[in-house]
């Protein structure tokens, strides 16, 4: 394991500059920090511009290109003339990371983010669509006036493992200064929803509203070189953490403001924790001489299909580092290219890991044909095969993930658990036990696997891993149940994968999971209100108790409570001040907040939240002059936990456009999970989606028998729409085969409430369970609750 | 040496908000000479604006129409102001200049009348500012002018340097023109997107100035305690740089909105007095100026940055938002058509 402590920079050339590592344990063995540069396939630079002169099919022209990480030779002599020629050299071994593409169009920045691949080189192919003339010539200038460096930048963030040696870190988000940041200088976004598009936004509100803060402690003797390095660390940790929750306030939130849905957080990061250390490498992309340029861009009349397929993710075994398959043949069905359509990547082996495969447009009635087929064969190395499906899409990025291997693999690695014995720091907790579920192939039984952590870091580092030749999904679900020192048990268990990663872009690398102290997680909870204008009536009054339950941990009754009194809301946005901040257990599956209170509008009328209950994922309350909040009781005591192993549950409500545009009938996509979407069906789902929940939940372990619990998600209606309407998808996987079980279309009258049947059919085409709710039944349920 | 930066502030479009220092701070500043502050504070009463201007200027983000600038390790304070935020640009560019008594050189009337050609196509935003210094006992004034967004500024500015314009995706935009009678110099200022380590260079080769780039991101990493790797860490920057009256470029500053580059006031003081202090610098001026008011608020900071003089070590600087006078010298009719007449 390399040594963050001994860092050194090695200039090679004119703003040429690499970092360099030393081995914790070996002085002789250093680590370098690659650089992004463009690939050469065959002699030439993998780098082409297209320009369409006739029929572009609504776009001017294409540019693609593959980019990869590689250590300067020029780089490692300099290094060597340094530190020495007797050294030798080590490869990180990288556990997640992100490549992005930096460029400009007519005075506005933009930024495209692919995922490289983890092993090789680091290989990520991009492919722009060029859409106007101007930018189309942008990047004709950027690229072809002869030598020197293009003003477009390759970035690459990679993580890799280490420990936090010599300082100890804290970062913090403060969500109120967000809030207040964004509502002084900028009114309007519409760019936050994305992960990686809100990231360059995220970094300028958390630095410019003083929302983000990093303390760093250096330990004796460490150098103020170190600091500036975590102190650099902790500022993108906590960009990255603070992306994820503007994300996943975007998909889960109401109102137009995902920043004012986040709530504040802190995290420490003491001395010896290990940690995915960032290591952000960037460099411009060069210029073409007149030689290569002339080889590079190309003019053809007609737009051509071109399609990036990749390789991505870990698919090497951790135990062995073998391949997890020998190949992957692909083919492609287009009108234009019916023979030579198909080529073979080669697994893990970076330099044949993607291919850029391209066809003649195919233009029926006159109109560009976007849409393709697309199938594979993986040849395992046992020599077995899988066929896969044909799929048909217009995307022009696919990324064939390890779970289509049926490759799962995840670490657990625990950060400062305060075990009983084993590493520092010393405290109560004797073992961590995790239960770590997937769906496996039908066919395969389904278990809820269970297995106990007793020390940090990468000694005490516990790995699930199943390799399959049959494709599994990218979802799984975990618990955490603490064994502490007086015998009692703390569970800890995340939502369901859909809001821990919002942004779905198939990934491959989100294979580790860091375990955390159980117990003391600052959460924040926060009562917003939106006064929109043009409105019959305004908020005027609001009087609201909330209370904090997590039955999981203590069946007995609330944990915390607040409440605020005589509120007036203000203005478009306001708050309930102060915030409600307390510590508790993060178990965001199944603790709840229950809120009770009275919403008084400026017509006279007034509203009850009657024992409204949400989700604690959802640390927000929107009221508004608008809707109204009901809660949805999830009642899973009926699940056959002998035969079922798990269960997905997925809520949401449409949008007022989109109940209009899809009437009663909702795609069928809508029944998969977000992740295998297509981009399209994705950005459709997300176009008509509001109020997205998703529960993970997994079949009973230990003591107490925890996964019993009921789950609440709280709706809104419209204060001009009579009808409550929500929709739920329910994935059950059977413990003795595999088998995935759905539940089939139904319409469900008058209940404010979910029963998950014990067992869902057998063979039933997947559907989406609609509840509505007429006015008369809202008010029978609201005597009752109230 | 340049005189204080002033730009743009935005003040009225943020509709003010925020702290600025009390002008009483200025007449109690310890460290500058006590004659020279209470000349600059006279001169200030005399042409600023009184407190009882109602409009927030544009020439600070809390739309305070005065702002004082400390330049490190030089001693000494310089202010500018908006003579009347409540009137038209052109109402405040014949204020400034009538304000500034010493003629201008030709080379310096011709820049002026360049200016009032282009701000009859484009209107620009504030049109003037005022520039206050005590240099040697005298009292100095410098005359800022808006360069109207729009306007075709390309050709002049490339014969005023002498050098074709460099990083054409940097979004280099020229946005004011600083003139001091007294020295006969001319100084352009420009906003800019953000720029790369190497690409500061650019500019000082551009000027023929050396390539001192590396010192301005010293400074940057300091101050934010941060590497810079890529961009410099700024969302909002721009450059400037000062001519002598025989057109050689002498000076070079890099500046940052404080906000875009060190979050909010007290965050920009405690990183300013941290550097300097570890500097060795004379930050009691700075401190005393910059002290949170009553309610703990510190006064909104307007931009940083790095000078590099020719043949000089570097200097950087800061600029704090100051409240006007309370009773400042009565004028009249501030929002009539003219402030001094």
């Amino acid at each position: 394991m390399f040594d963050i402590t001994t860092v050194r920079e090695i200039d090679y050339g004119p703003n040429s500059v690499v970092y360099v590592y030393q081995d914790h344990d070996n002085p002789k063995l250093w680590y370098m920090v690659p650089v992004p540069t463009l690939r050469t396939l065959n002699g030439a630079p993998a780098f082409s511009i297209t320009e369409y002169t006739r029929n572009g099919g609504g776009i001017s022209g294409l540019c693609t290109f593959e980019m990869e990480l590689v250590q300067p030779l020029a780089a490692r002599q300099a290094a060597e003339q340094v530190l020495g020629d007797d050294i030798s050299w080590g490869g990180f071994t990288w556990v997640g990371g992100t490549a992005y593409f930096y460029y400009d169009i007519e005075g506005e920045t933009e930024v495209l983010a692919v995922e490289p691949t983890l092993y090789g080189t680091n290989v990520a192919a991009f492919q722009i669509p060029l859409e106007t003339p101007e930018a189309l010539n942008t990047f004709k200038a950027a690229y072809s006036e002869g030598g020197g460096a293009s003003p477009f930048r390759i970035e690459y963030d990679m993580q890799v493992l280490t420990k936090l040696l010599g300082a100890k870190a804290t970062v913090k988000y403060v969500a109120e200064a967000a809030i207040h940041y964004e509502k002084t200088y900028k009114t309007v976004r519409d760019t936050w929803g994305n992960q990686k598009q809100v990231l360059q936004d995220v970094k300028q509100v958390l630095q410019q509203s003083g929302a983000g803060e990093v303390h760093v402690e250096i330990g004796a003797g460490s150098s103020q070189e170190l600091e500036q390095r975590v102190r650099d660390w902790g500022w993108t940790t906590l960009e990255n953490q603070v992306a994820n929750t503007v994300a996943a306030a975007a998909t889960m939130a109401t109102g137009p403001n995902p920043v004012s849905a986040t709530t504040s957080f802190e995290q420490t990061y003491s001395e010896d924790t290990v940690i995915d250390w960032s290591t952000p490498v960037s460099s411009f992309m060069r210029k073409f001489s007149t030689e290569e340029w002339n080889k590079l861009f190309i003019e053809v009349d007609n737009r051509k299909l071109s399609v990036v397929f990749n390789l991505i993710g870990q698919l090497t075994r951790t135990d062995n580092g073998d391949a997890v398959a020998e190949s992957v043949t692909v083919t492609v069905d287009y009108p234009t290219r019916t023979t030579g359509n198909t080529f073979v990547l080669i697994v893990s082996d970076g330099a044949q890991s993607s291919m850029i495969y391209e066809a003649p447009g195919d233009f029926p009635g006159g109109s560009y044909n976007a849409e393709f087929t697309y199938s594979y064969v993986i040849q395992f190395k046992d020599g077995t095969s899988f066929q896969s499906d044909p799929v048909t899409t217009t995307d022009t990025l696919i990324n064939i993930t390890p779970n289509v291997f049926g490759t799962r693999q995840v670490s657990f690695i625990g950060q400062s658990i305060p075990f009983l014995t084993g590493s520092p720091p010393k405290g109560t907790v004797k073992a961590v036990n995790i239960d770590f579920f997937f769906a496996p192939p039908s066919g395969s039984p389904a278990i809820v696997q269970t297995k106990t952590m007793t020390d940090n870091g990468e000694n005490g580092a516990v790995l699930f891993e199943s390799f399959y030749n049959l494709p599994i999904g990218q979802a799984y679900s975990y618990r955490l149940r603490y064994q502490m020192s007086d015998n009692s048990e703390v569970i800890s268990q995340p939502p369901g994968a859909l809001s821990s990663a919002p942004d779905n872009t198939n990934s491959g690398n989100a294979d580790i999971v860091f375990v955390k102290d159980p117990k003391g997680l600052f959460t924040q909870f926060t009562l917003r209100a939106f006064n929109y204008t043009n409105q019959n009536q305004d908020l005027l009054l609001v009087d609201v108790n909330a209370q904090y339950f997590d039955p999981a941990n203590d069946p007995n009754g609330w944990l915390y409570e607040n409440t605020w009194s005589n509120w007036q809301p203000t203005g478009l946005l306001s708050f309930a001040e102060p915030r409600w901040n307390f510590e508790a257990v993060d178990n965001t599956n199944s603790a709840y907040y229950n809120i009770a209170g009275t919403i008084f509008y400026s017509d006279g009328s007034d509203f009850t939240l009657a024992n409204y209950k949400q989700s604690s994922e959802y640390k927000t309350l929107t009221i508004t002059n608008t809707i109204e909040n009901y809660s949805v009781l999830v009642d899973t005591t009926l699940i056959d936990w002998t035969k079922v192993a798990s269960v997905n549950l997925t809520m949401f409500q449409l949008k007022k456009t989109a109940k209009e545009e899809l009437g009663d009938t909702l795609p069928d996509f809508f029944t998969k999970p977000r992740e295998e979407m297509t981009s399209e069906e994705r950005a459709t789902a997300a176009g008509s989606q509001d109020n997205l929940l998703l529960f993970s939940i997994l079949s009973p372990a230990g003591t107490p028998q925890v996964d019993d619990l009921n789950r609440y998600y709280g709706v809104q209606r419209l204060r001009d729409d009579p009808l409550v309407e929500f929709y739920y998808t329910a994935v059950y996987v059977m413990k003795s085969d595999g088998e995935q079980r759905t539940l089939t279309d139904q319409k469900v009258e008058g209940k404010l409430s979910v029963e998950l049947p014990a067992l869902p059919p057998t063979t039933v085409k997947p559907g989406i369970v609609r509840h509505s709710i007429e006015p008369e039944a809202l008010a029978a349920h609201m005597r009752v609750a109230g | 040496m340049a005189d204080a930066l002033s730009m743009d502030g935005g003040g009225a479009d943020q509709g003010g908000g925020g702290a600025a220092a009390s002008f009483s701070a200025l007449r109690g500043l310890a460290g500058a000479a006590a004659d020279d502050v209470a000349m600059l504070a006279a001169a200030v009463a005399r042409c600023g604006p009184s407190a009882s201007c109602s409009a927030p200027s544009r020439l600070t983000p809390v739309g305070a129409p005065l702002e004082a600038a400390v330049v490190w390790p030089a001693p000494g304070l310089r202010v500018s102001l908006d003579p009347c935020p409540d009137a038209s640009p052109d109402v405040r560019v014949r204020s400034c200049r009538t304000d500034i008594a010493q003629p201008f050189t030709a080379e310096q009337t011709d820049v002026m009348a360049r200016v009032a050609l282009w701000r009859k196509d484009h209107p620009g935003r504030y049109g003037a500012w005022l520039g206050l210094r005590v240099a040697d006992g005298d009292l100095r004034k410098k005359l800022y002018l808006d360069v109207p967004q729009g306007c075709c500024w390309e050709t002049f500015e490339a014969q005023t340097v002498g050098a074709p314009a460099v990083l054409p995706h940097r979004q280099i935009r020229l946005t004011m023109i600083g003139l001091d009678p007294v020295s006969g110099g001319v100084e352009l200022y420009y906003r800019c997107g953000r720029l790369f380590p190497p690409e500061i260079d650019t500019l000082l080769r551009r000027f023929a100035l050396a390539e001192r780039g590396a010192e301005v991101v010293d400074f940057i990493a300091a101050l934010t305690q941060r590497t810079v790797r890529f961009e410099l860490p700024s969302f909002d920057m721009g450059f400037s740089c000062a001519f002598d009256a025989q057109g050689r470029a002498r000076v070079f500053t890099w500046y940052s909105n404080a906000r875009a580059l060190l979050g909010p006031p007290e965050r920009a003081r405690a990183a300013l007095l941290r550097v300097g202090s570890e500097a060795g610098w004379p930050m009691a001026d700075y401190e005393a100026l910059s002290r949170p008011d009553a309610q703990g608020r510190v006064p909104e900071h307007g931009l940083v940055g790095v000078m590099l003089a020719d043949g000089h070590p570097m200097q950087a600087t800061a600029t704090v938002a100051l409240a006007p006078p309370d009773a400042a010298v009565p004028r009249a009719a501030i929002a009539s058509e003219a402030c001094h007449a």
